[in-house]
């Protein structure tokens, strides 16, 4: 929890910068197209060397689509993804498996990430293949001590993936992903499906990975409840952008954005006398896209300029890498200037 | 009506594996009350759904195996009963709801044909009057324009209007007893907060008994009066949700109400070590024992019965 005193690392480790995908709603006749649905639409962030940064939002709000685009799988439409200052984006297929080797995903679903014809260790091995392929004599030993990285017994090696609970496959996938040594790794939602006996553990091995490996992690979840247990830095994602970021501590103790507040109310908390408020109506039923703040649709302290003006990102005061876009704060600030 | 709306002794739920018979639910006995919310609590793999689908007659006999002593619902014996006992009780006075509706909902019809037919064979009337009661029932459930959904065909839904459009034929059914399964589990935070308030609203507006089983404490907390808490089969702690959360008898609630992360909390959440034992290594005594601080031969040796303690109940040779 130390990283954020000393200075960032230059250049750091992970950037993001302007990156947008859009998907196409519906093919177009004849190649007509139309517009398309911006899943993605001008994200920037970086993340420095054994950071933890986690992306919270709802569904359908472009978590996924970012892990992703990250990996270049799809490859975004705008904007740079920088790992170790270079550009993935400009990269061939072939270079850009080599880069693989420093950025590795795990997924929520890692009974379907992992072959179910494969042995446990032939699965852990194939990333080595891919990336030491001379070191091949080596293999079951680092294989082993992937396993034992991740708390599981050398034993399962020769097993096949529905021997396994999905505690035990979930750790697998994070197996694989550290064998070859990244610097940052993807996590998407690879808590979500867990009991929360098996999540404890998983997101205390995260935390150790990260203590004693420097491994980074891109931490995506729904759930702002496990995002605040892990993460240094968070950033708040609706609708394709990024609408408030900093430090965990600030974002989740002092929310600025009425989205955050929303989001952290809604949050079911299992002491009974902890307030809840579900005051906001959840995204069903209106896709339309306003001119304006994406969130004003749904936001209960919209007022008339927020239909028609989209907010640019405002600085906080509480803290300097707490950054929000809302109108109530530039408006706030051009008020007191 | 007096008594509970569904009462059941000494269910048991065992698969056929292989020509063996593994004991998934081993003696539950609950009691759901009108008007209220019960949680039923727990890892995956203690048999909670499995409880779920029994209590709805659900699990098919060629695979499992299911009895139980008493299973009154509204009153009515159904501890035996057959297949056209229990086709007049589902959809009538019982309903379910389940976590993935796209399970319950039929792809290739509209979602008006669907919450049509549930009112027409509950209610016998005719086309524009199902119409017209399906509408109020998607308003009750949550939908500012009900009208555009009735055309609408399950896929061009999102998960959370799939699963309110479940409750609105829950509603629309208006069922003494709701069982609801994990009904939240893939939603977002703000959509599980409209179906939880749904479901309350349900308890009041029709006195229905809702059985809400689910493995997330936040949600038992938010809606439930009373939870059980299941584990490997049996129930190990039963009591008012308050009650628990502050005081915790079981050893195993205690430690699952630890395992939950919670935004500013001191403490990081603490996992619980071991794992569910597979249904096939059951130990002997208290299932719990081998996961647990506290135990000792005693535990080992005997299973703990269910007993009161305070205003619960609890099964453990040292409750805390």
């Amino acid at each position: 929890m130390n990283q954020k005193s000393h200075t960032r690392p230059e250049p750091p480790l992970l950037e993001v910068c302007k990156l947008s995908r859009s998907f196409k709603t519906r093919p177009g006749w004849f190649g007509n197209d139309e517009p398309g649905f911006a899943a993605l639409d001008g994200v920037s962030f970086s993340v420095a060397e054994g950071e933890i940064f986690g992306i919270v939002g709802e569904s359908g709000s472009g978590k996924s689509t970012l892990a992703r685009c990250i990996l270049q799988l799809p490859r975004p439409d705008h904007g740079q993804v920088r790992l170790e200052g270079r550009d993935l984006s400009g990269l061939g297929s072939r270079q850009l498996r080599q880069a693989r080797h420093k950025l590795q995903i795990v997924f929520q679903d890692s009974g379907s990430s992992l072959s179910p014809r494969r042995t446990i260790f032939q699965s852990l091995a194939e990333p080595l293949e891919q990336f030491e392929p001379g070191a091949r004599p080596e293999f079951p030993q680092r294989c082993r001590l992937a396993l034992e990285q991740v708390g599981l017994d050398a034993e399962l090696l020769p097993r096949l993936p529905h021997q396994l609970s999905s505690g035990q496959k979930q750790r697998v996938a994070l197996a694989r992903a550290i064998i070859a040594g990244p610097s940052i790794i993807v996590a998407d939602e690879v808590v979500s499906s867990l009991d929360v006996s098996v999540q404890a553990r998983m997101l205390e091995l995260i935390s150790e990975l990260r203590r004693e490996k420097g491994i980074a992690f891109l931490f995506i979840s729904h759930d702002l409840s496990v995002i605040a247990q892990v993460a240094d830095r968070v950033a708040v994602m609706y609708r394709g952008r990024i609408v408030e970021s900093g430090p965990a501590k600030a974002v989740f103790g002092k929310p600025a954005h009425p989205y955050t507040r929303a989001l952290l109310e809604a949050i079911p908390d299992p002491d009974p006398d902890v307030p809840f408020n579900a005051s906001l109506a959840p995204d069903i039923q209106n896709r339309q896209q306003a001119p304006g703040c994406r969130f004003a649709t749904r936001c209960p302290r919209v007022f008339r300029a927020c239909l028609d003006t989209a907010p640019g990102d405002t600085r906080l005061e509480d803290h300097p890498e707490h950054h929000v876009e809302c109108l109530l704060y530039e408006t706030a600030r051009e008020n007191s200037q | 009506m007096s008594g509970p709306a569904l009462q059941v002794s000494n269910l048991e739920v065992a698969f056929r594996r292989g020509g063996e018979l593994q004991p998934v639910v081993d003696g539950v006995s609950l009691e759901l009350a009108a008007g209220q919310i019960s949680g039923l609590v727990g890892e995956s793999g203690c048999g909670k759904s499995v409880t779920a689908q029994a209590l709805m007659g659900l699990l098919p006999a060629r695979s499992a195996l299911t009895s139980a002593t008493s299973l009154r619902i509204n009153g009515e014996q159904l501890a035996k009963a057959s297949a056209r006992q229990w086709r007049a009780v589902r959809g009538y006075t019982m309903a379910m709801i389940f976590q993935e509706p796209d399970r319950a909902l039929d792809p290739v019809f509209t979602v008006g044909t669907q919450i049509g037919n549930v009112i027409r064979r509950r209610d016998q009337v005719g086309k524009t009057a199902a119409r017209e009661q399906s509408l109020k029932a998607l308003a009750a459930s949550g939908f500012a324009q009900p009208e555009s959904l009735l055309e609408a065909y399950p896929h061009q839904l999102s998960g959370g209007m799939r699963q309110l459009i479940m409750i609105a034929m829950a509603i629309a059914v208006r069922p003494v007893v709701l069982i609801a399964d994990e009904p939240t589990t893939a939603l977002d935070v703000t959509t599980q907060a409209l179906v939880l308030e749904r479901l309350t609203r349900l308890t009041r507006r029709y006195n229905t008994a809702i059985l809400l089983v689910t493995h997330d404490l936040g949600v038992a907390a938010r809606c439930c009066s009373e939870v059980m808490v299941m584990y490997c089969g049996r129930l190990v702690e039963q009591g008012d949700y308050r009650g628990l959360f502050r005081h915790a008898r079981h050893p195993y609630t205690s430690k699952l109400l630890a395992a939950v992360p919670r935004v500013g909390a001191e403490q990081p959440p603490r996992g619980i070590a071991g794992r569910v034992p597979a249904l096939s290594e059951i130990p002997r005594g208290c299932r719990f024992a081998p996961r647990c601080s506290r135990a000792d031969s005693s535990c080992r040796a005997s299973y703990p019965p269910l007993e009161a303690l305070g205003s619960g109940r609890v099964a453990c040779h040292h409750p805390l």
